[in-house]
């Protein structure tokens, strides 16, 4: 395969031996990082498992694990772009291969593929090594092989597309800097640009779920989508969503492919003599001017025309034209090395400037549009519903969510309720100038209202009587409701729960069991509302299927899951009756705190020592686990009299003696809860290091003691 | 052959080459002189389908040469500014040659570079100017190519260095292997190994020329007369350059050098001897009649 023509084998071999330090560099890099990130990991978690045996195995999905690569593969695919392009910025390199017996097509392709092929090197081994380690540490692991796979393939893609990127940008520019400049210009200003446009939209209107829609959202673009996603920037996405989104693959490879056939095009037609330069011609440069003064200039004028300006945003338009002309001057400088050419840049300047005006007012009118937006039943063919994991932001690897966000719900009286309800919100917020809650409406859904060509996604807030009539009309929907049953199976997930009631692994996995099987119990309406709302006692339950991390968010309440509240508690209550020294040192604290008033254990409470030296605090806090009593779920405090708090002392001191637990909980229920929390001294900390100490690893630092007082108080 | 049809090319306002027209014929060294800037190393680029002319064309044979693997296979470049694979030795560029000629000949090239004393497993990098240039030559006499491109070829070579080159080039054309192109700013470089010259004024063609027909058919005439006489008197020869000083006058004649010497004694002169003209003196009296003024300073030869 030595045709001259279109590729050369011969010349793809020189190529591929000439980039090999690179490429080997890259192999033993990522080979390295892998294993010894395997090794640490599981050697830390051997040691760990020596301290307890109530841990699971490690979940490797393969795609978070795998983020470093997003920082390695920029540095590698630069250096292998810039080394097979750089004789273009030689004259005695541009003539020398030039001159060689091979159409321009054959020389592009020959070296583009050296340099593929070690990348796939790379990517390869990376995988092949992280497959050997795990299958080697496999007793620790619980392992998406097909997630690892997946990830590696979006890596490549994210490399490939940076490559023919980078192909295109040396192509078109003549010395390293400009071809660094231009690849970064090629592959990131354009969507930078509706990016900001995206933002300016966000920030200016109520009520809209951050969402770009269609090819215009950086999901689908792995280079622009990974890199803005790590920055922060323009995030209605997380990193997981991007790397297992198939049309990110099928969208990365198309416009990989459109980069290339540019740039064989480009290094077709670049004349030889053009070594050295900056940009090869002058529409290049016009175009890559009017984008610089487009990308620096918008937020400054829509800024300005959305706000009816004032002297403050036109000293930001000033401060941004400013910003412009140095950087045109920089680029100019970088690019002709003679910083008086500037003056070639002022017609992309000018054209710039009126696009930017003309972007302004275009952006403007979309959010006029966007904020008097009301939906009726005539302009709304459906509707989506989906639950919003914090009253602020929905997380799409929320499970619910992303099964929730694809069923289109035509029932018409579920699309009036929710259409009322948005404008009710919409209200609230335009009064109050905020989107957060209000003391009525105080649960946020996200409700996408589906028009015959525009999808229009809102954060509707909803009270009571809303939710009982929208499970009621969506019981009937086997689609919607079938999604509300679904839970992964125990033994599939990893467990984490980070709420007051401190379970360990075994105990966290068992609450999991039975909270499910109430859940699974519940009819639909309470259902609906148990996990529409948040609760202050969410178990997280992590799992992966197909490379994606999932998280399922399970409420637990006294309304809806009664049992798992009360299997918590008494596993609170057992660990403090198990410390036989401690809760008799705490009895006879209490009973001789009882009758002094100037100890308020709802309060800052009192400290006790045991006689081993150790010193622990005590507090009361009456708590509701109740999902619909939400002012009561957080720690509150109540407007006791004395008389009171000496009747809950003693009913405290009474159970502490009896070691009650838990049995039935109703709704309506109130809970004593007795914390006793140890004190360490400033010295503990210098001298200790708790995590290795077997002693402290298994002693409770932090004990919770339930009483029921019923609805008492 | 080689033919050259009215190549232009313009390095955006700048003319570098302006309509130039040439015929290279098959084993021969073709030289091209001319100033610093005057368009020597971009014709040789053309030539090498390395610029494409902005109008004309170059054809090898009948096949244009730009983009054209076919044609390219058969010519080997070797600029003014060298270039070599980073951290390449000669081996590892005699490896990258015979992928891409297929004539490549590696006894060849071992016996070259023993004959240049070069150390084979060097790097490059590490050779002086005058060694990398040493190495490019062998390189491009190796790969057996039907034409050599040479662009200031002679930069940096000491003169034993030199005539070992020009001796090589005389044997490869002798075999009748191959038609060497050959770019210098120095005549006197050129003289002694070109069988044809061109010389590129300014983007321009102002000669083109066999060498053995400039040097045998110009020719200086110093003569002298015991009656007064003018440059009429000669009127019938081809007088490229009439100077007279004093009763003696020096005449550039062109032409065949017996038969003038037969019809200036046929007219009695008291003084008359041929001296042999160098090619300098040829080209500068060409280049005035032509109507371009210029002396040997300017044209930096």
């Amino acid at each position: 395969m030595n045709d001259k023509k279109i590729f050369s084998f011969n010349l793809y071999k020189s190529v591929f031996l000439q980039i090999k330090i690179i490429g080997i560099i890259g192999i033993v890099l990522s080979v390295f990082i892998s294993c010894t990130r395997i090794i640490n990991e599981a050697s830390s978690y051997k040691a760990y498992l020596k301290h307890t045996d109530t841990y699971g195995k490690i979940i490797v999905s393969g795609v978070t694990d795998n983020e470093y690569l997003v920082v390695i593969i920029p540095f590698i695919i630069l250096t292998l772009g810039i080394l097979i392009w750089h004789f273009q910025n030689t004259r005695s390199g541009s003539d020398f291969y030039h001159s060689l017996p091979y159409t321009r097509n054959a020389l592009f392709l020959s070296r583009f593929l050296a340099a593929t092929s070690w990348f796939f090197l790379i990517i390869l081994s990376s995988l092949v090594s992280q497959l050997i380690c795990y299958g080697f540490n496999s007793q620790w692991y619980v392992i998406d092989t097909k997630g690892i796979i997946l990830m590696h393939i979006s890596m490549f893609l994210y490399g490939f597309q940076a490559l023919c990127a980078i192909s295109l940008g040396c192509a078109l520019t003549g010395n390293v800097l400009s071809n660094c400049i231009t690849s970064g210009m090629i592959i990131f200003l354009p969507r930078f640009i509706t990016s900001l446009a995206f933002e300016l939209i966000d920030s200016a209107t109520i009520l809209r779920v951050n969402n770009v829609p269609g090819l215009l959202n950086n999901r689908y673009n792995l280079d622009v989508g990974i890199i803005f996603s790590d920055l922060g920037f323009n995030q209605d996405f997380d990193f997981t969503e991007i790397v297992t989104c198939k049309a990110s693959y099928v969208y990365t490879i198309i416009l990989s492919i459109i980069y290339l056939l540019l740039a064989m095009i480009v290094f077709n037609k670049r004349k030889s003599e053009y070594a050295g330069q900056g940009a090869i011609s002058k529409p290049v440069r016009f175009v890559i001017c009017v984008a610089i003064v487009t990308a620096i200039n918008i937020v400054s004028f829509v800024t300005f025309i959305n706000s009816e300006g004032g002297y403050q945003d036109v000293w930001e338009i000033v401060a941004t034209i400013l910003v412009t002309i140095f950087v045109l001057g920089l680029y100019e400088f970088v690019s002709s090395k003679r910083i008086s050419y500037i003056y070639k840049a002022i017609p992309g300047f000018i054209v710039g400037l009126v696009l930017t005006i003309l972007i302004s007012f275009g952006l403007d009118f979309i959010i006029d549009n966007i904020n008097n937006y009301t939906p009726t039943l005539d302009n709304t063919k459906s509707v989506t519903l989906s639950v919003m994991c914090n009253n602020i932001n929905a997380i799409e690897t929320n499970y619910l969510i992303s099964q929730t966000k694809s069923i289109e719900i035509k029932d018409e009286e579920v699309i009036d309720i929710l259409s009322n309800a948005f404008e009710k919100s919409k209200e609230q917020a335009k009064k109050d100038n905020f989107d957060f809650a209000s003391e009525e409406r105080n649960i946020a859904v996200i409700v996408g209202f589906k028009g015959f060509i525009f999808d229009n996604k809102r954060i509707v807030w909803l009270n009571e009587d809303e939710i009982n009539n929208l499970a009621a009309r969506l019981e009937s929907n086997a689609k919607y409701k079938k999604v509300y049953y679904d839970y992964p199976d125990v033994k599939k997930v990893s467990v984490n729960y980070d709420g007051p009631f401190e379970l360990d692994y075994n105990k966290a996995n068992e609450v999991y069991s039975i909270a499910v099987q109430e859940l699974k119990s519940l009819d639909f309406k309470d259902c609906f509302y148990a996990r529409l709302t948040n609760s202050y006692n969410d178990f997280n339950v992590d799992f992966s299927r197909n490379g994606k991390k999932y998280n399922v968010s399970i409420p637990l309440s006294q309304d809806y899951t009664p049992e798992a509240m009360s299997e918590m508690m008494n596993y609170r209550i057992d660990e403090l009756n198990s410390n036989t020294e401690l809760k008799n040192e705490l009895i006879k604290k209490l009973e001789g705190i009882s009758n002094d008033s100037s100890v308020d254990l709802f309060d800052y409470g009192a400290e006790f020592s045991l006689t081993n030296g150790k010193k622990y605090s005590i507090r009361f806090a009456l708590h509701s686990y109740s999902c619909k009593d939400r002012a009561s779920i957080t720690a509150h405090e109540y407007s006791l009299s004395e008389q009171d708090k000496k009747e809950i002392i003693e009913t405290a001191i009474e159970a502490l003696k009896t070691g009650q637990s838990i049995e039935k909980i109703d709704a309506n229920d109130k809970f004593l809860c007795v914390y006793v929390s140890r004190i360490y001294d400033d010295d503990y900390y210098e001298n200790y290091d708790a995590y290795y100490q077997d002693e402290d690893l298994n002693e409770v630092s932090d004990y919770i003691y339930f009483i029921n007082m019923k609805d008492k108080y | 052959m080689i033919e050259i049809k009215n190549v232009c090319k313009k390095f955006d306002r700048f003319e570098a080459l302006k309509n130039i027209s040439s015929n290279i014929e098959e084993g021969s060294i073709y030289g091209m002189v001319g100033s610093n800037g005057a368009g020597k190393s971009t014709l040789l680029r053309v030539l090498a389908g390395i610029y494409k002319p902005d109008n004309g064309v170059v054809e090898f044979n009948s096949k244009v040469v730009y983009n054209n693997p076919d044609v390219k296979k058969d010519i080997c470049f070797v600029g003014d500014e060298l270039f070599f694979l980073p951290g390449a030795n000669l081996k590892n560029m005699a490896s990258f040659y015979k992928d891409i000629y297929d004539d490549f000949n590696i006894d060849k090239f071992k016996e070259l570079v023993a004959s240049f004393k070069l150390d084979i497993s060097k790097n490059i990098g590490y050779f002086s100017k005058g060694m990398r240039r040493q190495a490019a030559i062998i390189l491009a006499l190796s790969t057996n190519a039907k034409y050599l491109l040479f662009d200031e070829t002679f930069d940096g070579l000491d003169p034993v260095v030199r005539r070992h080159v020009k001796n090589l080039l005389y044997d490869k054309v002798l075999q009748g292997e191959t038609t060497i192109i050959i770019s210098s700013h120095s005549l006197r470089e050129l003289e002694d190994l070109c069988d044809h010259l061109i010389l590129i004024h300014q983007g321009g063609l102002v000669l083109d020329s066999d060498v053995l027909d400039l040097k045998t058919h110009k020719f200086k005439v110093q003569v002298a007369f015991k009656e007064d006489f003018d440059k009429t008197k000669f009127d019938g020869f081809e007088i490229i350059n009439f100077v007279k000083q004093g009763s003696v006058a020096n005449i550039i004649i062109n032409g065949n050098k017996d038969e003038v010497y037969d019809r200036l004694s046929s007219l009695n002169p008291i003084l008359l001897e041929i001296l042999p003209l160098t090619l300098e003196e040829v080209f500068i009296y060409e280049m005035e009649s032509l109507g371009y003024c210029c002396k040997l300073e300017e044209l930096a030869m």
